[in-house]
């Protein structure tokens, strides 16, 4: 019912875009608000706090660092007042504050190969603010007051539902065109290549179709992702080579990529996780432990083959990585559930060897109390 | 005003009266049957919603302080957020892993830090024990704690909640009590 809400709300504020507010060239531009804006960007600041006080927020510095070095590279005349922020999140979801706070979902880093198709993300975002979408739209419906007063109606106090949060802060359609056209500008001026802004929404698409699900409310407002990839294909088709930063990505991303499958695996979220790992092109994006998450999420999903097939990955990562302990145990407990007890006591004795502070050691012990041999009767 | 309106307006109100959908637990009432499935004692002083018949929710401060809810339900009823179904054969790890991803598969929750997570029993049987804590939405820290369990006939879980200052450990050897006391038939 809420996001139906919010959903009126967003189509109530999908007009025309508003043509006398210009947007601003640089960030002494912002200094000086009008009291509407001000309003707005007011509501915003009390967002960010609520998000923070939330525990919302991941504060690795390295992280916010680089993320923040890509926005300063899309968008340097607006250094230091653009302030991108990582969300602890998995949807696939990005958003932008009428004050320049950007808020980028780890489940989003995840999903891409380089800091190209993230790039277009962020470029698409930082446009939101540079153009002042926020308020076009609130003076669309009139009154910022009001806007303000539905944003804080729908928002501060539901901090937990941060799709729909995210969505509040949606733009029209046109906006979010608008959006698209600018951050491609951005991007190729960045020296980006542009070629991967159409890898980005094939990402989002192939994530879309996994999960079996409409586009994210998040997108609602947003052109259709087809259509978009049509139209970042079109823009892009004769474009020159840019930085594509592969490596630099993989590289500063690897502990939140890890820790992002581990999130998924804990949400029973096994599709995204069968989506990038049973690639073999992205499993390479992955150190040899990728396996065992693999082998969980055909566990996990349990159709007709997947047990085999999970046994199958904890085995190879079994050679390849023998001080990994998850796999010990998941095997080791694949293998007690079929009653190979013979097999699965050493596996499991095994991990908590290796992970002696197990979390989930008492279920262990229970398990390998019962794998004892039953005293024979007098 | 007509015997007829008159007997209308009496008949509404003795259904509301019916209605109040909160009694205080006495030692009279304390022992709560549900469909020949189990039974369980509830807290002498605590406030039982009576509207729903299929579950068991308590207060004793009030729902935003302290609650505790029983849950019993069949195996092919969906979880609300990871729409996965529950088997009489899940281990109880596994059971734990479920419900541990339900509640990471909604935004107030996900970001919960595991307390404890270890076995324990249920009426007698091999149950689940899940202690975790996270921040709601105002950024007050709330503990929850369930126990829950598997078997033929389905799931059924008791889950207390409350804020972790103050709150949760005072009414915690209430439910433990009240866990202690299932007894399946």
């Amino acid at each position: 019912m809420k996001r139906l809400v919010i959903g009126a709300l967003v189509a109530a504020l999908a007009l025309p875009v508003q043509a006398d507010i210009t947007p601003w060239a640089n960030a002494a531009e912002t200094r000086e608000l009008a009291s509407d804006e001000k309003s707005l960007w007011q509501e915003a600041d009390e967002f960010d706090q609520a998000l923070a006080h939330a525990g919302k927020i991941n504060p690795d510095p390295a992280l916010t660092a680089y993320l923040q070095g890509i926005m300063d590279r899309l968008y340097p005349e607006f250094k230091g007042r653009i302030h991108v922020h990582l969300l602890n999140a998995q949807h696939i979801n990005a958003f932008a504050l009428p004050n320049g706070s950007v808020y980028v979902n780890a489940g989003l880093i995840a999903r891409f190969q380089n800091e190209a198709q993230l790039a277009t993300v962020m470029a698409h975002e930082g446009a939101h603010f540079t153009h002042r979408h926020s308020l076009q739209q609130a003076e669309q419906v009139k009154n910022a007051a009001a806007f303000a007063l539905v944003i804080a109606m729908l928002g501060v106090p539901l901090v937990g539902d941060l799709v729909a949060l995210s969505s509040m802060f949606g733009y029209s359609r046109e906006h979010e065109r608008e959006a698209d056209e600018i951050g491609y500008q951005r991007l190729v001026a960045a020296g980006y290549d542009p070629r991967e802004s159409v890898h980005t929404f094939e990402h989002l698409l192939a994530d879309i179709k996994a999960e079996d699900i409409q586009e994210p409310f998040f997108f609602a407002s947003h052109p259709r992702l087809q259509e978009r990839i049509d139209n970042f294909s079109a823009l892009s088709k004769d474009a020159n080579n840019g930085e594509i930063a592969r490596e630099r990505y993989l590289d500063t991303t690897a502990a939140l990529r890890l820790a992002s499958l581990e999130a998924d695996l804990a949400a029973y979220r096994y599709k995204q996780l069968i989506l990038v790992l049973a690639d073999p092109g992205r499993r390479r994006e992955y150190p040899p432990e990728a396996a065992y998450y693999l082998g969980e999420a055909y566990r996990q999903r349990g159709e007709t083959g997947d047990l085999e097939r999970a046994e199958h990955e904890y085995r190879s990562v079994l050679e390849t990585a023998p001080q990994f302990a998850p796999p010990q145990r998941a095997l080791g407990l694949l293998l007690y559930k079929r009653g190979d007890q013979a097999l699965a006591a050493p596996l499991l004795r095994r991990y908590l060897e290796l992970a002696p502070d197990a979390p989930d050691r008492g279920y262990i012990e229970h398990y390998l109390k019962n794998l004892k041999p039953k005293e024979p009767a007098p | 005003m007509t015997v007829r309106h008159a007997l209308v307006l009496g008949l509404m109100l003795i259904s509301l009266a019916a209605c109040t959908p909160w009694a205080r637990v006495d030692s009279a009432s304390r022992l709560e049957t549900k469909a020949s499935d189990y039974t369980v004692e509830l807290p002498v002083g605590w406030v039982k919603h009576t509207a729903n018949t299929s579950d068991i929710f308590i207060t004793r401060d009030g729902p935003a302080l302290n609650y505790i809810v029983v849950n019993r339900q069949p195996h092919d009823v969906k979880l609300p957020h990871t729409k996965r179904i529950t088997r009489a054969d899940m281990l109880p790890h596994e059971l734990a892993e479920l419900t541990l991803a339900e509640w990471k598969s909604t935004d107030a929750t996900a970001n919960l830090e595991v307390l404890a997570n270890t076995p324990t029993t249920l009426g007698g049987q091999p149950a689940v024990r899940l202690h975790i804590r996270y921040k709601n939405e105002r950024g007050l820290p709330i503990e929850r704690l369930l126990i829950g369990m598997v078997d033929a006939k389905g799931r059924l879980s008791l889950q207390y909640e409350a804020p972790a200052i103050v709150y949760f450990q005072r009414s915690q050897a209430d439910f433990e009590a009240m866990a202690a006391s299932v007894r399946l038939q």
